[in-house]
């Protein structure tokens, strides 16, 4: 049976996927991350979809957030944690998976060396960023799920 | 199985050479993925199904139901899952704040929906059918009468986000966004027109099944 293709979720998705758009506090111990999201040439993404998913039968296990005009974004992580995440955008023609980890150490081995450190929170002054880049140089490490 | 899914590259539509990655995804086993969250059924009542509930008085435009099942790769109902759906007034215009087409907003219609899959795999929204409009990939670029669907589907890897599309749009033809994906599954995204599902005297109905993989076996590219 031929499977229903994906197709672009467009830039006026954020009406649509309110659902777990979480406004509440994060439990505590949490950590809040800074995200940003570039294009191939650096320049914010300014409509994209990043949802989170944490394994287990946790609270908050699962988040969503829209990227703003600076293609920035803010996400939770337990401290020590990593995510699953998805990522959608207008020009995007199907999403694309990735994760994000606290710490540099828990990424698989199976995932490139020299671009493991794509998947990794970076301590800022501010507290801690994750940089998304579609494409480019810094290319982030999406995988293929079998 | 040859995946139905689009390229990330397809430069006909404008905006994939700046975001389409470049490089080869790195396969990762299906093993310890993260389950779909679930979706309390309580948040879902039949006011969130009709998408021409949401204002003071009835929406303009022509009343629809669009129904469908929710079937994984071997057939199977996709059960008690998460359906969304958004799209454009009858006029073509979004009630979102970046959408500048000069086209009359709606005040009765915000344009979105959710709705929870029931134990036969069924959804059913009803809505008004959208306009077409402009969008600048091209000259004379109007985007075919869509009304875009997310899915959980019931395991992580199957998540699906696609536009519905309607029966003898002659717009189809020029649209890229339809043409990125694979022609033998195209079809997959037109709705069908269904007496069995229309109204009488209220609303012609949309008939639009949505196949996501199975929840073992080849993901086909997702």
């Amino acid at each position: 049976m031929t499977l229903t293709p994906s197709q672009t979720i467009g830039p006026f998705f954020h009406g649509g996927t309110q659902w777990m758009m979480r406004a509440d506090p994060p439990p505590e111990g949490w950590i809040a991350v800074q995200g940003t999201i570039l294009d191939a040439d650096d320049k914010p993404v300014n409509d994209a979809l990043l949802e989170f998913n944490l394994d287990g039968n946790q609270d908050w296990r699962f988040q969503r957030v829209a990227s703003d005009d600076d293609g920035h974004f803010t996400f939770h992580l337990p401290a020590g944690g990593f995510a699953h995440v998805t990522i959608f955008a207008r020009g995007l023609l199907r999403h694309l998976f990735t994760r994000v980890y606290h710490r540099s150490e828990d990424v698989p081995k199976l995932v490139p060396a020299d671009r493991r450190d794509t998947l990794v929170t970076r301590v800022t002054r501010e507290g801690l960023d994750w940089t998304v880049h579609l494409s480019g140089e810094a290319e982030t490490v999406f995988f293929e799920l079998g | 199985m040859t995946s139905p899914h689009p390229d990330y590259y397809y430069p006909d539509y404008r905006s994939t050479p700046a975001r389409a990655p470049r490089l080869a995804r790195v396969p990762l086993g299906g093993a310890l993925l993260p389950q779909v969250p679930e979706t309390p059924a309580a948040q879902f009542t039949t006011t969130t199904a009709d998408l021409t509930k949401h204002g003071q008085a009835a929406p303009l435009g022509e009343r629809i139901i669009v129904s469908g099942r929710v079937l994984d790769g071997d057939g199977k109902p996709v059960r008690r899952s998460l359906v969304e759906v958004w799209q454009c007034n009858a006029a073509g215009r979004y009630a979102h704040a970046k959408d500048t087409h000069d086209a009359p907003l709606d005040p009765n219609f915000p344009g979105f929906g959710r709705a929870l899959t029931d134990e036969e795999g069924w959804y059913r929204f009803v809505s008004i059918k959208p306009g077409a409009y402009p969008w600048g990939n091209h000259t004379n670029a109007w985007r075919p009468a869509h009304i875009h669907f997310s899915l959980f589907g019931n395991a992580y890897a199957r998540r699906l986000i696609t536009q519905m599309y309607f029966p003898g749009d002659p717009l189809l033809e020029w649209d890229p966004i339809y043409h990125s994906v694979p022609e033998f599954a195209r079809s997959r995204l037109i709705s069908t027109f269904d007496l069995g599902l229309t109204v009488e005297g209220t609303a012609l109905g949309y008939r639009f099944d949505i196949i996501l993989g199975s929840r073992r076996g080849t993901p086909t590219g997702l």
